[in-house]
């Protein structure tokens, strides 16, 4: 215990408190990182414009599947209902992963659109319909 | 310089070179996942798209298009076009469209062109900076059932700025 008190404990007392700030230091960084990486409002921001850019592309009558694997394990840990995930309101496509009012964009083609979770085994899939407008 | 004060200056230098790490790396963080994703050049391209093919198929010049008053003032329904925007609270309109007719041999404007949207957009078409509108502008060549020779200019502009710039 007198040898660890000494001026060679001291010094090496002092180095393990400088690797420790610089890990928790560094610890911080990544977690800044990987918590903006994986921010729930940018993978809204995605989806909703890659959709509404789908359907402004798309042609009725056209079926359109895509993978949303990502935004529905986002949706699952945030306890959503993964079945509104998407939504479309008259020309405005919002996708929801969280408690907040989610993100909206809105397209141009004037279609209807029906969108719905694939049910069968492509389950980390949505389905787009693009059909006329009635 | 004794050793231990040696040893704090090093460590200050440090803490100093850790903080313009941090500072670099939260800068670049922000600047990559701060800014939105900017669709408005592929929405637009689409739009001049979706336009091209409404009026033109397999280069032939749809009929009922040309001179028709009734195609002019229903074009918005007759494209498949809706340019409303719901999301946009308070907006003047985010498009602006306009298709404009030659004759293919002479060059010469013909008197019947389709304009859409918020016309003020047009003015700031191609400024530079991403708070401006997004510009496509498509030219194509169609002939009409007598085989006569047309070109269509279509203008295509979203502004939509606040989610994309």
């Amino acid at each position: 215990m007198n040898k660890i008190r000494g001026k060679k404990g001291d010094i090496l007392i002092g180095d393990v408190i400088f690797i420790i700030l610089n890990l928790v230091f560094l610890s911080i960084l990544i977690i800044f990182i990987v918590t903006k990486a994986n921010d729930a409002s940018r993978l809204e921001e995605q989806y909703a414009k890659q959709i509404a850019l789908i359907i402004d592309s798309a042609k009725p009558v056209m079926t359109i599947h895509l993978n949303m694997e990502d935004a529905i394990k986002k949706a699952t840990g945030n306890n959503q209902d993964i079945s509104k995930i998407v939504a479309v309101q008259g020309n405005v496509i919002t996708v929801k992963l969280d408690d907040k009012a989610g993100y909206s964009y809105s397209f141009f083609n004037d279609v209807d659109v029906n969108v719905y979770p694939d049910t069968g085994a492509n389950s980390n899939e949505y389905v787009i319909i693009i059909d006329e407008k009635k | 310089m004794n050793k231990i004060g040696a040893e704090k200056t090093i460590s200050v230098y440090w803490f100093a070179i850790l903080i313009i790490v941090a500072g670099a790396v939260i800068y670049m963080v922000v600047s990559v996942y701060g800014k939105p994703y900017d669709v408005r050049g592929a929405e637009s391209e689409i739009l001049a798209s979706n336009i091209a093919d409404c009026i033109s198929e397999g280069g032939y010049l749809q009929e009922k298009i040309l001179g028709d008053a009734s195609f002019r003032e229903n074009f918005l329904q007759r494209c498949s076009l809706n340019l409303e925007t719901p999301d946009f609270a308070g907006t003047k309109g985010e498009y602006y469209t306009e298709v404009n007719f030659y004759e293919f041999e002479t060059g010469t404007k013909l008197d019947f062109d389709i304009v859409q949207g918020n016309f003020n957009l047009k003015s700031s078409c191609g400024l530079p900076g991403l708070t401006q509108p997004v510009c496509s502008q498509k030219s194509f060549y169609v002939i009409d059932k007598e085989q006569k020779k047309y070109r269509v200019d279509i203008m295509s502009i979203v502004n939509k700025v606040d989610k994309n710039a």
